[in-house]
């Protein structure tokens, strides 16, 4: 079973049948990519597609922990919190650590999200609003430690590392977002913690009766998420060259949204790395091209919200959900 | 002819319920429908009732063209169905039930709705039945025979032409059953046409006036009360004289297993409704738990699951002490668990055979997924317990009732467990598929697994097990020991009740 097989399985129906459905994310790019690139000239180059990898490293990194989440069954609003939990870490740390100040952010993500999967895993507290509390606290921490004052970073190593090359190259965030993706690809399909998360989703009283330890696996794939949040607020914070008490506000919904534009239903059970990757690119490119065009940012949020929906419309399996809440 | 079935069909996915069935129910007559477990049944009454929508046939009532596209439907044409599961909503009152979806009939000008009316319309419907239930109590203080009685008020209040129950009396005790049917009787002087499904041939002979077999989805024959003996029903039922022979005979490997106990019970007791009791479990044997629902048969299958907590007492798995603290120790230890619940405990329906096969030893193995073992395990169990489907990967969607089981009994026995815990293992199954479960769980017990068979099935208890415990109320009853002890059906339920 080779990595292609995997893949192709996601797009094929029971009798090997492609479903339009599964293709809906990789068309929705492909003609935003067309589109864009017919109404701007500067779209397709390679100075705008270097700043597209650059806008889509946070919201990706975050976006593919939050795919484990979400095929589980369960959701996590706290992530733009621990992003700006993690950025403020790496930033306060840069100058001493410089480029190893990826060790106390990633550590501070892997903590929020440990506290997040305990409380929700061994205090029975619905995923919703377990993180809806700490998207709360944690701002608040941030927001306690900065006393609204931004910590700027100087360390040139770590702005070179994590937000460099300068210029039009392949960026390098964009190359560990790759390295992320892939490893995140090679756990939800090759491993046993992967194959576990998709049986919680996909029915976590069976999961639990044949012996998967449900508790300890909820617990794993939320700092798993955290993790990778400590990983993308260093990332941001280094594009910003300063850890903002603001950075990261309203992420979550923009993680959801490439996870579900990327065909993972919040219903859990399925869902995939590379859809994730799909969903992430798709709504990068959505705001740069309307950037690009000039389209007025409050229009923008309409058809941001307009594509979120028909996503969901035409990727949703309605066969296998007998009620829609 | 008041309700007239012809030719009807029905798949679910790859399973046909309904091969050409008909049905004619008269107007005071009480027709009964029987078969065995997956005959279908009760998809039958679910179509002429709107809740399932047929493939193919035709349906009339009062020779008119009749086709319910939902429950609503039926019951504005004066068809009622009780079904076999269910189906109170434990969160509002008892009148509310009753009147669930008629609510609006109860409101006043103001579109407030007249509960004093409604309490007393619904009093008046459960006096009818003479069950001495009073709208004012909380629907947690009833028992299941009463849920069902309010479910029978429920669609009486609809004041039907037809009513369909199915297996209305498998919750019911002996005084609520006389109630029951004395209700019948007063519905048959009332011209009602009644439908009765019941696995009870006793019943159906008390109170009904002609039945239809099926088997397997085929219609096989419609005859009046009285014209076949009850050998003769079962025996049309199951397609053949009913013997021991679907029931293969224990031939255990390397002689007999020296009793040796492999789990052990002493005074051991959960937090509902079990009382303490002891109970020994010795390899190589099959021992049957009877008992009617919520008698504490499945509480106890649970407790050594490790799915509830102990309350009090001591187990002890092959001499060292043994509490599982959740299912996952309990199968690290050997212990093996087939749930009641085929889709919703059992397996993951949007997973492939090959992702259910192996959940259960997934869990042994850290790390990365070993696809080459698990393809080498699922194709050796796909093959030993006779799975048919497309291929280790076929959506699990796709598969018969009776190969899910299989699915997930392969599951179960995959991690090769020393004791195997069965919930009602052939629950809706076809005769064929059951055949072969029994063999299987045979198989493994000669082979030195201790297994214990949790079944509402009586001649599936007397046929496999080598010993079996008759629950009632939270205790063990009864115990018949050795093969040759086995009792008739109706010593074991003289127990039960």
């Amino acid at each position: 079973m080779g990595i292609l097989t995997t893949i192709s399985a996601r797009v094929r129906a029971p009798g090997g049948r492609i479903e339009l459905r599964n293709l809906f994310p990789i068309i929705l790019l492909f003609i935003l990519v067309l589109v864009f690139s017919l109404m701007s000239d500067r779209f397709l180059t390679q100075a705008n597609l270097s700043i597209v990898l650059r806008q889509t490293v946070t919201l990706l990194v975050v976006a593919l922990g939050m795919t484990f989440v979400i095929i589980a069954g369960s959701i996590d609003l706290s992530v733009g919190s621990m992003v700006a939990l993690a950025a403020l870490a790496a930033a306060s740390t840069s100058d001493e650590l410089g480029i190893f100040a990826i060790l106390p952010a990633a550590l501070v993500g892997l903590v929020a999200g440990l506290i997040n999967g305990v409380i929700f895993a061994k205090g029975k507290v619905p995923s919703f609003m377990v993180t809806l509390g700490t998207l709360v606290a944690y701002r608040g921490i941030v927001l306690y430690a900065m006393r609204g004052a931004p910590v700027s970073i100087t360390d040139r190593d770590f702005i070179g590392f994590y937000a460099g090359p300068i210029g039009p190259g392949l960026p390098n965030a964009a190359i560990i977002a790759a390295v992320i993706a892939i490893i995140a690809f090679v756990i939800l399909n090759f491993t046993v913690f992967g194959r576990q998360v998709r049986a919680i989703g996909g029915g976590e009283r069976v999961a639990r009766l044949t012996g998967i330890k449900v508790d300890r696996v909820k617990i794993m794939m939320f700092a798993l998420l955290g993790l990778l949040c400590g990983i993308a607020g260093l990332l941001q914070s280094a594009r910003n060259y300063a850890a903002t008490a603001q950075l990261g506000e309203g992420l979550e919904l923009d993680v959801i949204g490439a996870v579900v534009v990327g065909g993972t239903p919040l219903t859990g059970g399925v869902g995939s790395i590379q859809g994730t990757v799909i969903g992430a690119l798709v709504l990068t490119i959505l705001s740069n091209g309307m950037n690009m065009l000039g389209v007025d940012p409050f229009l923008q949020n309409i058809v941001r919200g307009v594509v979120l929906i028909a996503a969901v419309f035409v990727t949703i399996d309605r066969s296998k959900i007998g009620i829609i809440k | 002819m008041l309700l007239k079935a012809e030719n009807i069909r029905k798949s679910f996915g790859a399973t046909r319920a309904l091969d050409g069935v008909s049905l004619s129910l008269e107007a005071g007559e009480v027709h009964a429908l029987v078969g065995e477990n997956g005959a279908g049944k009760s998809t039958l009454f679910k179509i002429c009732a709107g809740a399932v929508l047929k493939d193919e046939g035709h349906l009339t009532l009062d020779d008119q063209p009749y086709e319910p596209r939902s429950l609503r439907d039926a019951q504005d044409a004066g068809v009622a169905l009780v079904f076999q599961e269910i189906t109170i909503i434990p969160s509002i009152s008892i009148a509310e039930n009753i009147y669930i979806d008629r609510l609006h009939e109860f409101s006043g000008p103001l579109g407030f709705t007249g509960w004093r009316k409604l309490r007393a319309s619904a009093q008046t419907m459960l006096d009818a039945l003479e069950a001495g239930i009073s709208v004012n109590q909380p629907l947690s203080q009833l028992n299941l025979g009463q849920l069902k009685i309010i479910e029978i008020a429920r669609a009486l209040a609809y004041d039907p032409k037809v009513l369909l129950l199915d297996e209305t009396t498998a919750f019911l005790n002996t005084q609520e059953m006389d109630a029951l049917f004395a209700v019948i009787a007063k519905l048959k002087e009332r011209r009602l046409a009644v439908g009765y499904i019941s696995h009870h041939l006793d019943e159906i002979e008390r109170i009904a006036d002609s039945i239809t077999i099926l088997r397997d989805g085929q219609h096989i024959g419609d005859y009046a009360v009285g014209e076949l003996t009850t050998k003769q029903i079962e025996a049309r039922m199951v397609g053949r004289e009913i013997g021991e022979q679907i029931y293969p005979t224990a031939q255990p490997a390397n002689g007999k297993h020296p009793n040796e106990v492999i789990l052990k019970l002493e005074q051991v007791a959960d937090r509902e409704r079990l009382e303490p009791f002891d109970l020994e479990l010795r390899r190589g044997e099959i021992l049957g738990i009877g008992g009617l629902k919520g008698s504490g048969g499945e509480a106890i299958i649970r407790l050594i699951a490790g799915d509830v907590p102990l309350r009090q007492g001591q187990m002890w798995f092959a001499g060292v002490p043994y509490h599982p603290r959740n299912p996952s120790d309990a199968w690290a230890r050997g212990v093996a668990y087939l749930p009641g619940d085929r889709t919703g405990e059992g397996l993951i329906i949007d997973f492939t055979v090959r992702e259910n096969l192996s959940m259960a030893v997934m869990p042994n193995r850290s790390g990365v997924l070993n696809r080459e073992t698990e393809r080498r395990l699922v194709e050796e169990l796909i093959t030993a317990i006779q799975i048919k489907a497309s291929g280790a990967n076929a959506p699990c969607n796709s598969l018969s009732g009776g190969n899910l089981q299989k699915v997930v009994l392969g599951k179960c026995i995959a991690p090769e467990p020393k004791v195997l815990l069965l919930n009602n293992p052939t629950r809706g199954i076809d005769v064929g598929a059951r055949m072969q479960i029994y063999q299987i769980i045979r198989r493994l017990a000669d082979a030195g697994l201790a297994v214990i068979l949790l079944s509402e099935d009586l001649l599936e208890l007397i046929g496999m097990s080598d010993r079996l415990i008759i629950m009632r109320k939270g205790i063990i009853s009864q115990e018949f020991a050795g093969l040759d002890t086995i009792p008739a059906e109706k010593d074991i339920i003289s127990h039960m009740i």
